[in-house]
């Protein structure tokens, strides 16, 4: 309430921590680019953005007239700070967060880079479990997790050990569904009998005992508890979690829809890419099922052939969403990831559509875009401040917000 | 906003509730509040399910083409007429429906797709799953196994087989199913060598490009013994004895009708001669000496089957009795081995008139490469993707053209027991047609398109591999004519996607 009245100006004496950016450009995302763009921010939070809004008297104000500021790039899929252990089963219980260590202080140049959020993922085959989010900088654990529950991985192939695992964890729902109607069936017969000898106990006014019983019926059924690994598979389908399927092929798609079964809850693909792959043959389904598509931004290399192919580009022309990943997951491969999408751009590929995959659509991977991964209202104030275009090749990165705060760069504000 | 909470193994945490709710279901412990009972997700699923949406018929239109049916006649300017995958109607002057999608193919000729037996796994299931550290890729499981012929004359694979041989089929046609890659290059391949039928360890898979439904379409035909070596043989006819003594005191039993007489005990039958002497599937064998052959063809006739027999290099020597014994056989024509010596002056090696004298003398002949793979090295020229040259060859040895063209179709079919919908083109079968540029059995001849289903799945101009070699009059014209930086040998892509490739990268 009181951020909306601060935006309307109504408030006369601003708080102290409110300051107003002004800036040459602003790549918002959701709202397409703002020439001379006017970001107010407080607690953290952007209040409002638009162009040459007038600023209050009182606000400090901060003036970059040439610098291109957009969203803080968010990666939704790294094991930056974890160790390479993976198994290779059903444990969709698991959390990547678990087994992070913040000590270790891995994302210093993963922020250099401009990434502000990070996605955990867990490691290994099947449903190794759900990846976690973070923010690349912050004092210990509470000041890095943002969610330790952002995502389900899950693994599906042309594979029948693959397809069978996924096949596996979703009949334990039914399981412990059929569990439940048998449980409650139980209850609903109890309750029956009870009412019975009630009447009966009320005509012959007798027998303690069977009062006791009714006593001991709850109101109400009360469903079993279902096993930890079988809740996550429950919050799936139930819309409460998202998932992040990883195929390594184009069959593997239409077999993971296979293993399935017509189950509708909210999932993501991720593949990663390579020479050869043959992702082009499904890039209408994909656009149909309007899924995401985390992958890594490559060119590649027809099947059978020498010819390069820009993948990424001819699935945002099929109409399907991306979201990048870089290439290399090390401080190094952060550096090298905006000149990587600058490739892509150079062959075809929109840059908004490449700055989305870097930021709007992975934070939505893991159901975090009303949080983060744009410039808009509400959203948390994670910026890169750019002396230039955001992908050109000399460009440099001024200076990284996360959360209102300058965190890495030289810019003073 | 979400902060980090510790999942309590107690309790449940506050995240849970509104799942509980959502579910209709009251949650448990002392969180639970006054929930009403609402449907539950079992009844909302059940709801799901009663909404079946009627699909529009599919309709496809091969027209103009020279119809070989496989079946003796050939129909010139014909039109074939697909209906959801399956043959409507072949003929002149049909009523086509307007919504049928059309190909003019004048000039050009159908044939049945083609049936290709002992196929390698990979054209199946394309390549092995990329590198990925994260991912399992199970190297120990059937990925990246080839079930060749070999296979089937391991005798320890046989008395595992005939212990279990039911579940042995069941996991691996499920394998099969489950490891189907559509976008395959080697799919691609083989329907380009006019295949769209393949045999999978002993199942009929089809060669379908756009989806993973419906491909599985006989399992389980065969049943195999092995026959190579003395004690084999010996084995192969106990089984069979013993088979045939437990049908004769089941159908004394049957007979007797006496519900208090004990049913006759299958303990120690061997279950696949069970099931040949059944009729419910047939005896395959890998034979390939006359000794062997002659063994066989009396086992079939004391026991009234009629084998499958793969290899008979020497049959040519004792073709009549194999004709005697109604025997299938599956040979490779451009075999090439000479006698062994222990024959001295009797007839043995391979011939090239194998194929020719085992057909005169009453067997029905399936022609299949000498590798079932696509190589692109070794013995590249007699793989899978030269099985309309091997039948070829066999008419280069004296067997008719008819014959030839059967035995790379309808019999191969009929080996896998799919001959009821694929192997020939006749009305009420599926729609498995492949159009070539001239007569099939010609090396120079190549296949322009492929249907599967009805579906158009392969189309040589179309395809990289092949595009720009010969291509059609009509082909080249256009290529000719359209602008010089587009690529007539273009690989399956869409036009948009083309565009992409060509980027001109205006961005920067």
């Amino acid at each position: 309430m009181m951020l909306l009245s601060l935006a309307l100006g109504t408030l006369a004496a601003p708080a102290p921590d409110l300051v107003a950016l002004r800036v040459g450009r602003a790549e918002t995302v959701s709202q397409g680019a703002i020439p001379h763009a006017v970001i107010l921010i407080e607690d953290g939070k952007i209040v409002t953005v638009g162009q040459d809004l007038p600023i209050e008297r009182g606000i400090p104000v901060i003036d970059l007239p040439n610098v291109v500021v957009t969203p803080g790039f968010v990666n939704c899929r790294s094991r930056m700070g974890l160790d390479s252990r993976a198994g290779n089963g059903l444990t969709p219980q698991i959390m990547a967060l678990d087994e992070f260590v913040p000590s270790a202080g891995p994302f210093a140049g993963a922020l250099e880079a401009g990434v502000t959020t990070i996605g955990l993922y867990p490691a290994g085959g099947g449903i190794p479990g759900q990846a976690g989010a973070l923010r690349t900088s912050g004092s210990g654990l509470e000041g890095l997790v943002l969610d330790e529950s952002v995502y389900l991985a899950m693994y599906v192939g042309a594979d029948k050990s693959q397809k069978k695992q996924v096949r596996d964890a979703f009949e334990s729902v039914d399981k412990y569904m059929e569990k439940v109607e048998k449980e409650r069936e139980k209850y609903e017969e109890a309750k029956e009998k009870a009412k019975k000898k009630k009447k009966k106990d009320d005509d012959d006014d007798e027998e303690d005992d069977d009062k006791k019983k009714e006593d001991e019926l709850p109101d109400e059924f009360i469903a079993p508890l279902p096993d930890p690994d079988v809740l996550p598979i429950i919050e799936l389908l139930n819309g409460d979690l998202r998932a992040l399927v990883g195929i390594g092929k184009a069959a593997d798609f239409l077999h993971a829809l296979d293993a399935f079964e017509g189950r509708e809850f909210a999932f993501d693909l991720q593949i990663d890419m390579r020479n050869e792959l043959d992702l082009y043959r499904i890039a209408d389904q994909i656009a149909e099922h309007d899924l995401r598509v985390v992958t890594d931004p490559v060119i590649t290399l027809h099947p059978g052939t020498r010819r390069e192919r820009n993948l990424p580009a001819e699935l945002a022309a099929a109409g399907c969403k991306l979201a990048f990943v870089p290439r290399s997951d090390s401080s190094a491969g952060h550096e090298r990831w905006r000149r990587e999408v600058a490739g892509l751009i150079r062959y075809g590929l929109p840059m908004e559509t490449a700055l989305r995959a870097m930021t709007h659509e992975p934070a939505a991977v893991m159901g975090l875009e009303d949080e983060l991964g744009s410039i808009a209202e509400g959203l948390y104030a994670n910026l890169i401040f750019f002396d230039g275009e955001p992908f050109a090749e000399t460009t440099q990165i001024l200076g990284v917000m996360l959360e209102g705060e300058i965190v890495s760069g030289d810019l003073r504000l | 906003m979400k902060y980090f909470e510790r999942r309590d193994t107690e309790g449940i945490s506050p995240r849970l509730l509104p799942l509980f709710a959502a579910f209709g279901l009251v949650a448990p412990m002392a969180l639970a509040g006054s929930q009403p009972l609402v449907n539950s997700i079992i009844e909302e699923a059940s709801e799901d399910g009663a909404e079946a949406e009627e699909e529009a018929d599919v309709w496809t239109a091969i027209m103009g083409g020279d119809i070989v049916t496989g079946t003796g006649e050939m129909l010139r300017g014909a039109t074939l007429l697909s209906k959801n995958g399956k043959i409507e109607a072949i003929g002149y002057d049909l009523y086509i429906p307007e919504e049928a999608e059309i190909h003019n193919v004048t000039g050009l000729r159908l044939y049945p797709g083609m049936v290709a037996l002992s196929a390698s796994s990979r054209i199946t299931q394309g390549t092995l799953a990329p590198e990925n550290p994260d991912r399992f890729v199970d190297l120990t499981s059937t990925d990246g196994e080839d079930w060749d012929a070999e296979d089937w004359d391991n005798e320890d694979w046989n008395e595992d087989w005939a212990a279990d041989d039911t579940a042995a089929v069941a996991s691996s046609e499920k394998g099969i199913l489950d490891d189907y890659d559509p976008f395959s290059p080697f799919m691609t391949l083989a329907l380009g060598a006019g295949i769209t039928t393949v045999e999978q360890s002993g199942n009929a898979v089809k060669l379908r490009t756009d989806s993973i439904e419906d491909v599985l379409i006989a399992e389980g035909n065969l049943s195999s013994f092995s026959f190579s070596s003395g004690d084999a043989r010996r084995r192969a006819r106990e089984d069979f004895a013993g088979a045939a003594d437990y049908l004769r005191a089941f159908r004394a039993w049957e007979d007797k009708g006496d519900k208090d007489a004990e049913e006759p005990d299958k303990k120690g039958v061997n279950s696949g001669a069970l099931k040949v002497l059944r009729g419910e599937t047939r005896a395959k064998f890998n034979a390939s000496s006359r000794e062997e052959l002659l063994g066989i063809a009396r086992l079939a006739q004391t026991y009234g089957f009629r084998p499958i027999i793969e290899g008979a290099r020497e049959g040519w020597t004792v073709a009549d009795e194999l004709g005697r014994a109604g025997a299938t056989i599956m040979l490779v024509p451009r075999e090439r081995r000479g006698k062994e010596s222990a024959l001295l002056n009797a007839e043995g090696g391979s011939s090239i008139e194998n194929a020719a004298k085992l057909y005169s003398a009453g067997c029905q002949i399936a022609v299949q490469p000498l590798s079932g793979a696509i190589d692109l090295g070794g013995i590249a020229g007699r793989d899978l993707l030269h099985l309309m040259i091997e039948a070829g060859f066999a008419v280069r040895g004296g067997l008719s053209e008819t014959a030839a063209l059967q035995a790379v179709t309808i019999i191969p079919a009929r080996v896998l027991g799919c001959d009821h919908r694929v192997g020939t083109l006749e009305v009420g079968k599926d729609a498995d047609v492949i159009v070539t540029d001239g007569d099939l059995l010609h090396y120079e001849t190549f296949v322009q398109k492929a249907f599967v289903g009805g579906q158009l799945s392969y189309d040589k101009a179309n395809e990289l591999f092949y595009a720009h070699i010969r291509p059609l009059p009509e082909v080249e014209a256009a290529a000719e004519e359209s602008d010089e930086d587009s690529k007539a040998g273009d690989g399956d892509e869409e036009p948009e996607g083309e565009d992409q490739e060509a980027g001109d990268g205006d961005d920067e």
